[in-house]
């Protein structure tokens, strides 16, 4: 080779790792670039919250009717006061489990007063959308039900749908809306069967830590 | 699940009706006795006697203040009130003034509208001057079919503020009606009562609590309940309204009687059902002479009805049974009423009816139902039942969009 040759040669090559070096290097940028998924949350995150607001009895469905009887019939109770305190667990970033503590009350025609204390334990799958999120849930639990000087405990199933705005890391606040099942068996004589059916709707502080 | 609801609490919300005001009587009247004469109804709360029509048009119900005797220092108190036919006997006190004033007077009240404080006859009268040790004569009346009984009691008072005094003698007269009764009761007949016993084993004397009997005839059987301080009596006269002697043997012991009912002859003679502070009620045949006894969770029983042919018709061979809340309680709630079926020819078998007759309207959700009741009278004419309470007023039921609804007098 000649002289002129072998320096030609010596530049291609470093010419080529330069651009191999550069191209290298602007690859690299490019990876440490792209967005990268972070989960809002995940096991071990918990929130508390509570719950306030009012709730509306809807109707007492008889599973044994008389014939020629409806089974939907009014509760004759007033729309009343409703409120939770809740606490809940991630066990990935979308699904979570709690127990609620709850209660409501409202007045019958002779204006006394009515109560139920539900105890549940619940499931919720919880949708993200920015900074609001959207958990469907499901309570399960014991009812305890208190009128004039007669105390019942009962099942109870409560399915609810929830929307909260994330106000920061800590705190976020929305509204509730919750269906409660609530039946009443009397073993002694079904004819005295009802299921109570009643819809709450609360507004909420949820705190989250 | 448990329950402790009969009929359940969503039952009872479904079926609950608003406790109506009906008439003019304060919710805090406390009647003691009740009844009818004609076409009005009677009842004496403290210082009044009330009367109403047994009128269903609102207009003409209201209740009216019987005029009552004068006379007196001061406001009397009714201290009870019978009828006999058409005549109502009252016996009165007055601890206003200088003395303690009583008696027993006695008016036509097939008009009460038209009756005045004059037109009273005065029967008995007695005063008592209030100064230091002293004494106060109180006249106790019970009324049995055509028989009326006098409890003659002497309360003696330490001083000129002692309103409590201890029961220093206790008589008792009874007499057919018509009867004039003289000052020193002595155109009636006296019935010899051995005196109940005090805690140390001693004779004292007791008011009598109650007379009755098993009918309407005179030579119908006759029970009187007397209490001492631990232990109550029950006395026995057969055919014979006067006839009473020793208490009788094998009543419960250890406890004080707090009412008595004698079942009417349209259900089953000899019979009595007995209360007592145990919170048991004990039925008693006459002629097995024995007792047997039920319980209901709650306080005493006091005051018995029979309501055969209550709900036009439909409730037959059932009384009716108060509850009052214990003496010694701060308050006196009671747990309102049961029934009793006493249908079976076996007194054996009688037992509580399950559910009442307003269970599935107002009466679990009413006060009526938390309350100590004194006692209940039934106007089978009009199928209109009252009870009147210690706590809570008086209370009618009638049958109202076919069903039997409580509302407040």
């Amino acid at each position: 080779l000649t002289k002129n040759k072998k320096l030609f040669l010596t530049a291609l090559i470093l010419t080529l790792f330069s651009w191999t070096f550069l191209y290298g290097q602007e690859e690299e940028e490019e990876i440490e670039e792209e967005p990268q998924k972070i989960e809002l949350y995940g096991l071990g995150d918990q929130n508390f919250s509570i719950n306030v607001g009012a709730i509306f009895p809807l109707f007492f469905f008889d599973p044994t009717p008389a014939e020629g009887v409806s089974s939907f019939a009014e509760t004759n109770l007033t729309v009343g006061g409703a409120g939770s305190l809740l606490y809940e667990a991630f066990l990935t970033s979308n699904f979570k489990v709690g127990l609620e503590l709850g209660g409501m009350f409202a007045f019958s025609p002779n204006e006394n007063s009515f109560y139920m204390v539900p105890i549940t334990a619940r499931a919720a799958y919880e949708f993200h959308f920015g900074r609001f999120s959207l958990p469907l849930y499901l309570g399960l639990g014991v009812n305890i039900l208190t009128y004039e000087e007669v105390t019942d405990v009962q099942f109870i199933m409560k399915p609810g749908i929830s929307l909260y705005w994330h106000y920061n890391s800590e705190w976020s606040f929305g509204g509730n809306l919750v269906y409660w099942v609530a039946p009443e068996i009397i073993p002694s004589n079904n004819e005295y069967d009802r299921i109570g059916n009643f819809l709450d709707f609360t507004i909420s502080a949820r705190y989250h830590f | 699940m448990t329950t402790c609801s009969e009929s359940g609490i969503f039952y009872d919300l479904e079926f609950e009706e608003v406790i109506q005001e009906k008439n003019n009587l304060n919710n805090s009247a406390v009647f003691s006795t009740m009844f009818k004469i004609g076409n009005y109804y009677f009842g004496n709360a403290g210082a009044n006697v009330f009367y109403r029509s047994d009128s269903s048009s609102s207009s003409a119900d209201d209740w009216s203040k019987l005029k009552l005797p004068d006379g007196y220092a001061d406001d009397i108190a009714v201290t009870s009130m019978v009828n006999i036919g058409t005549s109502i006997y009252l016996s009165v006190i007055s601890h206003d003034g200088d003395s303690v004033e009583s008696g027993i007077y006695r008016a036509d009240a097939s008009n009460p509208d038209d009756i005045k404080s004059g037109d009273w006859i005065e029967e008995v009268k007695k005063s008592e001057s209030k100064t230091g040790v002293h004494n106060s004569h109180v006249y106790y009346l019970f009324a049995v079919a055509n028989e009326l009984y006098v409890n003659y009691v002497t309360y003696e008072y330490s001083n000129e503020v002692d309103l409590t005094g201890d029961i220093k003698t206790s008589t008792l007269f009874t007499g057919s009606a018509p009867i004039e009764i003289a000052d020193d009761l002595s155109s009636l007949t006296e019935i010899t009562l051995t005196s109940v016993t005090d805690s140390d084993g001693n004779d004292i004397p007791a008011k009598v609590e109650n007379i009755v009997g098993s009918g309407t005839d005179p030579n119908d059987n006759y029970w009187i309940i007397m209490n001492g301080e631990t232990e109550g009596n029950l006395y026995f006269s057969a055919d014979d309204p006067a006839g009473f002697s020793n208490a009788l043997s094998g009543t419960p012991g250890s406890v004080r009687f707090v009412d008595i009912y004698a079942i009417d002859d349209a259900l089953e003679d000899d019979r009595i059902l007995l209360s007592d502070t145990a919170g048991k009620l004990h039925i008693y045949d006459q002629n097995a002479g024995t007792f047997v006894s039920l319980e209901q969770d709650g306080a005493w029983f006091n005051g018995f009805y029979s309501i055969d042919g209550l709900d036009a018709g439909s409730i037959s061979n059932q009384i009716i049974v108060g509850t009052m809340g214990y003496v010694g309680e701060s308050t006196y709630d009671g747990e309102g009423y049961y029934q009793l079926d006493v249908s079976d020819s076996d007194y054996n078998n009688w037992d509580w009816v399950s559910g009442n007759f307003s269970d599935d309207n107002n009466y679990t959700s009413s006060d009526l139902a938390d309350s100590s009741i004194n006692g209940f009278y039934y106007d089978s004419s009009q199928d209109r039942l009252f009870a009147y309470t210690q706590n809570s007023g008086v209370w009618v039921n009638e049958e109202e969009d076919s069903k039997r609804i409580w509302a407040r007098e």
